[in-house]
């Protein structure tokens, strides 16, 4: 990440001083208050998600959505306890519900969870899948499509399911495979 | 009908009261919940704002323009109509810029036209995946993201050139 930003941010900085270097200061200060509108806007967010996710935990809800998802998380991230493996479920269920609210605490928990294990190719696997996004209901999308009046806004289910299904296999494939090779 | 609007309320309703079956404390779970989401947020807020300042200045210092113009005999060797072009650079950066580029390619082409098909099915397929990859790891000391990061953004592109594919025929 240190690389990919470093590089990035270097290369916009000269050019952006090579088009107008007044700019440079007030994009990065703009940029800077877009991430605090953002920020305030998750807390809104989270308070809400959050609240719920704890009600859901303490009445067992999460428990057994993960039961009913565990083979699967055992196959892919191999975590070692309870908790981490109920963050793993909560967090792909929500992904794959396209409700990313939900989806970012039990990310970061379940990222937190797998590293502190020292499982990190398992927290590389759950960063792969969510950054591939796996969704079956493209919520955002159905309902604009609505919004503009779309004949068909369901039209677009099919296509955006096999993609969407076909970038987070590849993903998965492409971890397994490179996962072995960096190690060597 | 717009059945999808149902799902939101329903899981509410439903978590309410089978927590209240169970006898959990709703006012105090939900509250100490709220707190963690408060946190999280905390721990979020400086890596949201290094990623801000990155995709900021890479839109304004045309960067982002360049690397279209420089890619876009290569998407359309792929299929990849060139008008979304634009959406499939800037969705790994920034989620609410490339929805107001969907948005756009709507109004312009009409929302049941194949670039639009197609822009919603390479919006549907992808992710943030800058925002995604700072935010999951922002609680951990050890980030080694090259390889997770790399291998998104080629899947996700992958999956962008089968999305443009699919959609002539679907």
């Amino acid at each position: 990440m240190n690389l990919i930003f470093t590089v990035i941010l270097l290369i916009s900085i000269i050019f952006t001083a090579i088009i107008n270097p007044n700019e440079v200061l007030s994009a990065m200060t703009e940029g800077a208050g877009k991430s605090v509108t953002l920020g305030i806007n998750l807390l809104a967010i989270y308070a809400v998600w959050s609240g719920f996710l704890q009600i859901a935990e303490d009445s067992g809800l999460c428990e057994k959505l993960s039961k009913l998802l565990r083979p699967l998380i055992k196959l892919l991230f191999k975590p070692k306890n309870k908790d981490c493996e109920n963050q793993i479920a909560i967090n792909l269920s929500a992904n794959l519900l396209g409700m990313g609210g939900i989806a970012t605490p039990s990310g970061i928990d379940a990222t937190k969870l797998l590293c502190d294990e020292r499982n990190y190719d398992g927290a590389c696997l759950l960063l792969i899948i969510a950054s591939t996004s796996i969704q079956i209901l493209p919520t955002t999308v159905v309902s604009i499509r609505q919004n503009f009046n779309s004949l068909s806004p369901f039209d677009i289910f099919l296509p955006s399911l096999l993609a969407t299904v076909f970038s987070t296999t590849l993903g998965i494939t492409l971890h397994f495979i490179t996962k072995k090779w960096a190690k060597k | 009908m717009n059945y999808i609007s149902y799902i939101l309320p329903i899981l509410f309703i439903s978590i309410i009261i089978n927590a209240w079956i169970k006898k959990v404390k709703i006012y105090d779970g939900f509250a100490k919940g709220a707190l963690k989401g408060f946190q999280t947020v905390t721990s979020v807020l400086p890596y949201l704002a290094v990623v801000f300042i990155m995709t900021e200045l890479f839109s304004v210092s045309g960067v982002s323009k360049a690397v279209i113009s420089f890619l876009t005999p290569f998407f359309k060797f792929l299929g990849i109509p060139v008008e979304i072009a634009p959406l499939v650079i800037l969705k790994p950066f920034s989620g609410s810029g490339s929805l107001a580029i969907l948005t756009d390619l709507f109004s312009k082409f009409g929302v049941d036209s194949y670039i639009s098909r197609c822009a919603c099915a390479v919006f549907g397929s992808s992710e943030t995946t800058f925002y995604v990859s700072a935010v999951y790891f922002s609680k951990v000391k050890e980030k080694r993201l090259t390889r997770p990061i790399i291998i998104s953004l080629v899947s996700t592109f992958l999956s962008t050139v089968f999305a443009c594919f699919i959609c002539r025929f679907l």
